[in-house]
């Protein structure tokens, strides 16, 4: 597209603009490089606006308008890297004196320009006062670095560069990159201050095109460099890292065109509708949708971390190099560090780049270096260890030493994240854990993570030792002082790492990560204890999250299932840590005080439970499993499977701890009766035991258990122990043992029948306790009748996170116990458990109750009004 | 039309969107949020350290319904949100003067 000699009309030159916008975009549309693409998009707007100049530097007379002007494209069309709507930046160098004259010629030139549709930023200046913008701007500095004449007068334009370079020689050039640096480190601060972010800034946003401005300007401030090309020739990064830096920049550049060809306007955010539609149009076209645009941001990823990791080397390098190119960095006298190794500006160095091949095994002395000093790896060192990655076969995988030194950073106290994180960032980890290679930059399509798998993995392990660290940025106290409780932080830490490599697949990673971590745990000789704890950790790390979210905390049933998963206190803390890294680590909004609320409630009511220790060994959940299959065998004649299982999933895991398979499903049958009558009765004579067994079965109400002691008071019995409770159908299954007052058996046809008949017509409201009291012959009260030790009553509020627990200290008589029934039951506290024992004739009996509300009694007035009032009746003269 | 307003125990949720979406309310908005009423705070105690809750945990439902579905609304997240235990939570009935679809611009009822 040669420039001719003739003057054209604004008609041909915007067909001319026109037609090179749409072979442009024809061109990106084949697949055309960025690069390529933005230095035609320059080329372009260059001929353009040449031809707009030389309209309106036509000679007028006398005139030569224009003269001594000279016109610099500045910024990224300086740079000749233009997307579709980029700004264009122009720049009206002139003569001092000429300002006035030239404002409204200036405009001939951008009129047509902004007509067309072009977003045309300018500034008219001469030298001088450029520079002075310039000290005071640092932004204007920069876009002045880019700048690049497009025509007029040559001469003024090399005056005026020699002058600008002069002036960034005046001893502010660190000052000057370091401010680049910070605006570059805020400005990640305001997107989230992450590579993975749900909807990356393609511009501003980490690893994102302006570091890659950032590094070009330091660089040109530093070294004076003319054009990124420079860059590898500066040495300031090797061939192969300017081949992926480049590549890099030209997959930004690219999603930048599309992004702007999609909205027909500058936009540089890739939105959630955004990465569906650049996926299908930049060529990932599998069957899954969802899977190409999954696959479409890992690739983004993949580049955004290149491109931030390379301009930050180069960064670096600016700010500590000394003035003068040196392409020998690497030959700098420096102090060894260990053997082998050096500090190159603060970071990690090989002192012979050659150290690997003559034994990989000397990589795990740089980890072991980093994990007990925490510096950095130097870019060469990483680039070296990247290319050496080809050495870590199977044999190096599955050495002693290799397995050792890894486990070492887990185990000994150290730098274990700054170890991960540099294994990561050299594709270390993926060699050495080849679980690892499903899950880079692979991330969950929805917008609630933020991180890919692999990093979240990373940021989990990193919260943990935060965790340990005696001056974390937050105070934490309950989880920091659980780090410091539990026996195997680095199993802890391991599990954290391990977590989530299940996920490549989709649904229920939990169990298949399970796997992939007992397979890891057994290369890595961990011992089989260990092995299964790890496993469990990653089985069960969501569930802490789960129940304390979607389940009744007030249920005791639910903490007491949940508690024999766990198992044991070290198991459950482990979790809750774990839970905690979790979280913390899937993105910024995930932890909140909310959920920590909900999980610090569940994680203390079961830790209460496993205190106590009864009933919660994995034994006693395999027993209970045990009882159910052995119930259901016995019954499944009588009553079709499925209720049967509904009966077993009802019954609180407690009652599974007192009674057998053959009483438990006695118990299940009579519940079967309650369709038909009020109440089932079932007793067994046990002479040897010094009493009779007495079964009650009835739907739960309010006073129930006060109206059966009644009943049996009245039926001469005297209670000696009982285990009540409550199934969650509503169904109460009270078990007595019981001693007669009088000769006669208890299970004689006369006694039995009467039993059952009171019991009946008091359940049906058809008779009331008193009156059956009062039938009773009296003097059989007297004959117990004898004063002893004062009675006692405590109210326990702490041993339960659910219940109240009453407990009553008194000596035994007949009656006793439908007293205090009765009399709990006036107080309007429901009875939800209890345990009535005897012992020669003292009586202990431990009532769990709740209030009418479902809570425990905790006010101090009521509390005091339940003891007097008991007290009162158990001191009160029989009559 | 009335904005329902629901404060529930948060495990009840997917109960009560499950029974609001059985009678046609498809759409809501729902927040996790702390407060308390005559169930209060607890605490927590850990080896001499207490953890004061005074905010308990809830989730909190809205719905805007035309004049007509109030009532049935109200009684269906009631059902479903119960459990008879202390701390079920309260629902409020508050008028909605105007509701507007922003992608079409409908407005009214048409825009629920």
């Amino acid at each position: 597209m040669a420039l001719d000699q003739t003057i054209d009309s604004l008609e041909d030159i915007e067909r001319f603009l026109r037609t090179g916008q749409e072979w442009l975009k024809k061109r990106h549309g084949e697949g055309a490089s960025g690069a390529e693409m933005g230095q035609s998009r320059s080329a372009l707007m260059d001929n353009v606006i040449r031809r707009l100049w030389k309209r309106a530097s036509r000679p007028q007379g006398e005139k030569e308008p224009g003269e001594g002007v000279a016109l610099l494209a500045m910024g990224g069309y300086g740079r000749e890297e233009l997307n579709p709507f980029s700004d264009i930046d122009l720049f009206f160098l002139h003569l001092p004196g000429k300002g006035k004259e030239l404002g409204s010629w200036v405009k001939t030139i951008l009129h047509p320009l902004w007509d067309w549709g072009l977003t045309v930023g300018y500034t008219v200046q001469t030298s001088k006062e450029s520079w002075k913008a310039a000290q005071k701007e640092l932004d204007l500095l920069l876009s002045f670095l880019d700048a690049r004449w497009m025509a007029g007068d040559k001469g003024a334009f090399l005056h005026w560069e020699e002058e600008f370079s002069r002036g960034l020689k005046g001893g502010r050039e660190k000052e000057m990159i370091l401010q680049i640096q910070q605006s570059a480190e805020s400005r990640h601060k305001k997107l989230g201050d992450s590579v993975f972010v749900l909807e990356p800034e393609v511009k501003d946003g980490k690893g994102g095109l302006r570091d890659y401005h950032a590094a070009l300007w330091a660089a040109k401030i530093k070294f004076s460099l003319r054009s990124a090309r420079q860059i590898a020739e500066q040495g300031l990064l090797s061939e192969k890292e300017w081949e992926t830096y480049s590549r890099g920049l030209d997959f930004l550049w690219r999603v930048r065109d599309q992004l702007h060809y999609l909205h027909g306007r500058r936009e540089d955010r890739l939105s959630f509708e955004d990465q569906t539609t650049l996926a299908q149009v930049l060529g990932y076209q599998g069957e899954d949708p969802l899977r190409n645009t999954e696959s479409f941001l890992k690739d983004y990823f993949h580049q955004a971390l290149r491109i931030h990791h390379l301009s930050w080397n180069i960064l670096e390098k600016c700010l500590n190099e000394a003035l003068g190119s040196t392409r020998t960095w690497w030959r700098k006298a420096a102090p060894e560090i260990a053997p082998g190794f050096l500090l190159y500006h603060g970071r990690l160095a090989l002192s012979n780049s050659d150290s690997f091949d003559r034994n990989p095994f000397q990589i795990w002395k740089a980890f072991d270096i980093i994990h007990r000093h925490g510096m950095e790896l130097s870019a060469g060192l990483q680039e070296i260890i990247a290319q050496k990655l080809g050495l870590m076969n199977e044999r190096f995988r599955s050495s002693p030493e290799s397995i050792r030194s890894f486990l070492s950073y887990f185990e000994q106290p150290g730098h274990l994240y700054r170890v991960l994180e540099e294994m990561y960032e050299t594709d270390f980890l993926r060699r050495f854990l080849p679980e690892f290679e499903r899950v880079h930059c692979h991330i969950q399509y929805d917008r609630y993570h933020l991180y890919p798998v692999d990093v979240h993995s990373l940021y989990a392990v990193q919260e943990l030792e935060v965790l340990g660290r005696k001056n974390g940025p937050q105070p934490w106290p309950l989880f920091e002082q659980l780090m410091r409780e539990i026996q195997d932080p680095p199993l802890l830490k391991l599990a954290a790492l391990l977590h989530d490599l299940g996920k490549a697949e989709g649904a229920s990673h939990a169990l298949r990560g399970e796997k992939i971590a007992e397979s890891i745990g057994e290369r890595l000789g961990l011992s089989a204890e260990r092995i299964d704890t790890l496993r469990f950790l990653v089985r069960e790390h969501l569930i802490l999250a789960e129940i304390a979210q979607r389940r009744d905390l007030n249920d005791e049933n639910l903490i007491f299932r949940f508690a024999q998963t766990v198992g044991n206190r070290e198991r459950l803390k482990m979790l809750y840590l774990l839970a905690f890294a979790d979280l913390r680590a899937v993105g910024p909004s995930a932890w909140t005080a909310w959920k920590d609320t909900l999980l610090r409630e569940l994680f203390l009511k079961t830790l209460h439970l496993l205190d106590r220790g009864e009933g919660l060994q994995k034994e006693d959940q395999e027993r209970v499993i045990g009882i159910q299959r052995e119930v259901m065998e016995l019954v499944k004649g009588q009553i079709p499977p499925p209720e049967i299982s509904e009966y077993l999933v009802n019954i609180p895991r407690r009652h599974y701890q007192v009674h057998e398979a053959r009483a438990l499903g006695k118990q299940i049958l009579m519940a079967e009766k309650l369709a038909e009558q009020t109440v089932a009765l079932d007793g067994e004579e046990k002479p040897e035991e010094g009493g009779d067994e007495i079964t009650v079965v009835a739907r739960d109400e309010p006073g129930l258990f006060a109206k059966i002691c009644g009943v049996l008071t009245a039926n001469l019995l005297n209670i000696l122990s009982a285990q009540i409770s409550t199934w969650e159908n509503g169904i109460a299954v009270d078990q007595f043992r019981v001693q007669s007052l009088i000769e006669e058996g208890l299970l004689q046809p006369r006694r039995w029948t009467k039993l059952q008949e009171d019991l009946k017509k008091v359940l049906e409201g058809r008779v009331e306790v008193d009156r059956l009291l009062q039938e009773v012959v009296p003097p059989l009260f007297y004959r117990y009748a004898k004063l002893r030790s004062a009675p006692r009553v405590e109210v326990d509020n702490v041993t339960s996170d659910f219940y109240t627990l009453v407990e009553v200290f008194t000596y035994d008589r007949p009656g006793l116990l439908y007293r205090i029934a009765q009399k709990l039951f006036e107080m309007s506290l429901n009875l939800w458990m209890a345990r009535i024992s005897t012992k020669v004739d003292q009586v202990v009996d431990v009532f769990y109750v709740q209030d009418m509300s479902g809570a425990k009694i905790e006010d101090e007035q009521k509390i005091s009004t339940i003891k007097s009032e008991l007290l009162r009746e158990l001191e009160r003269p029989e009559n | 039309m009335k904005k329902v307003e629901a404060i529930i125990k948060p495990f009840k949720l997917d109960e009560v969107k499950n029974a609001l979406s059985s009678v046609a309310v498809q759409g809501m908005t729902v927040t996790e949020v702390r407060g308390f009423g005559r169930q209060k705070g607890h605490k927590e105690v850990y080896r001499g350290a207490e953890y004061i809750v005074e905010l308990v945990p809830k989730i909190k439902i809205e719905v805007v319904v035309p004049d007509g579905a109030v009532t049935r609304v109200v009684e269906t997240i009631s059902k479903a949100a119960k459990t008879g235990k202390i701390g079920d939570g309260k629902i409020f009935v508050l008028p909605v003067e105007e509701a507007v679809r922003i992608r079409t611009g409908e407005r009214g009822e048409g825009a629920l």
